[in-house]
């Protein structure tokens, strides 16, 4: 009985820190891409808490062909918002500014990715810190749209500042029955 | 996590009213649903995915509660004698735009107990570049039956496309204590 989940790429940050995760040749086999990912930045300028964001068949950046919907809340208050642009929002990561050893934790979710309809994205987003201000934390669900009838092969991930050593992102294919 | 493909079913030429898996096996530990949709009703938040249980349609074996976003507000709501486990307005309408499908992932822990009521934790949404939802919801049947069966269907028909897929997770016997 094969796996579902299948990993099909892990990158982590080396010691010098890192611009973003780059991911070419996706493979088409699969029905849906899930990434998970742990990561924190060395800002000390966003707060306690840097967005991340995903820029969908980056061979084609920039393509204003991204939009979502936010679903957010931090240590004291919920908000929604939404966005349209040259990328998706997938959540919020720590900043050098929230504890230390402290990383965010996103789940990426892209059903049919390789399918000739626009692309629905689903994320799950948190980070932590130790602190009950308003303004330490950051939890949020995203959905967002491709709206492009291309299967996604590429993407890029990044948060604007330089990303931490020892951040990850794995990449799984999650193949139905 | 290891997950296993049980089984898929995508809606063909014609639409489908629901998507039906029966004979659920009993050998996992955790089940997920992940659908992508669209429904024939008009209605702009969005459609409803709805998932019944072992074909309980009794009101009153039911409850739903939700965490909302909308590009502008968030909010939450409620259900009691809701009829079925459910997530709402996560499912694009048949007036969205063409190509554009909702999504959701229902995650429902330890199906086959005889001890718990049956909770599931749904997350989903339709962004539409410039409508949209983010949600959040969770539901629960209170029986303590095993799920052997579980019907999703929208507010109407699901479209051609939708795709509806049911895994099987297992979980470690390894105390690791």
């Amino acid at each position: 009985m094969p796996y579902a989940m299948v990993p099909i790429f892990t990158q982590t940050i080396g010691p010098a820190g890192g611009a973003n995760f780059g991911f070419s040749n996706i493979p088409q086999i699969y029905d849906d891409l899930v990434f998970e990912i742990s990561a924190r930045t060395t800002a000390t300028d966003t707060g306690n808490f840097t967005q991340m964001v995903t820029y969908l068949n980056k061979e084609s950046y920039p393509a204003s062909t991204h939009s979502y919907t936010q679903l957010e809340g931090n240590a004291s208050v919920t908000y929604s918002g939404r966005e349209s642009g040259t990328y998706i929002r997938i959540g919020y990561i720590p900043s050098a500014l929230a504890t230390s050893n402290t990383f965010g934790s996103i789940r990426v979710t892209i059903p049919n990715y390789t399918s000739p309809y626009f692309k629905q994205i689903i994320t799950e987003s948190v980070s932590e810190n130790n602190s009950s201000s308003s303004e330490s934390v950051k939890t949020s669900l995203i959905s967002g749209l491709y709206r492009s009838n291309l299967p996604i092969s590429s993407l890029w991930i990044d948060c604007g500042r330089t990303i931490a050593p020892s951040s990850t992102v794995s990449i799984y294919g999650i193949k139905k029955s | 996590m290891s997950m296993f493909a049980i089984a898929s079913q995508t809606v063909g030429v014609g639409g489908a009213a629901n998507v039906i898996f029966s004979n659920i096996p009993q050998n996992y530990t955790h089940l997920q649903i992940r659908v992508v949709g669209r429904g024939t009703t008009s209605f702009s938040p969005g459609l409803s995915a709805y998932f019944q249980i072992n074909g309980d349609g009794t009101a009153a074996n039911y409850a739903v509660h939700g965490l909302f976003g909308d590009g502008a507000s968030s909010y939450a709501s409620s259900a009691i004698n809701a009829g079925t486990m459910s997530i709402q307005q996560a499912l694009a309408d048949s007036s969205a735009a063409a190509n554009v499908f909702g999504t959701a992932i229902f995650d429902l822990l330890e199906y086959t107990s005889a001890s718990k009521n049956k909770v599931a934790k749904i997350i989903g949404g339709c962004d539409r570049n410039g409508s949209g939802r983010a949600i959040i919801q969770s539901a629960v049947y209170f029986s303590t039956a095993p799920v052997t069966q579980i019907i999703v269907g929208t507010d109407g028909n699901l479209v051609e496309g939708s795709r509806i897929d049911l895994y099987g997770i297992t979980a470690s016997q390894t105390v690791g204590a």
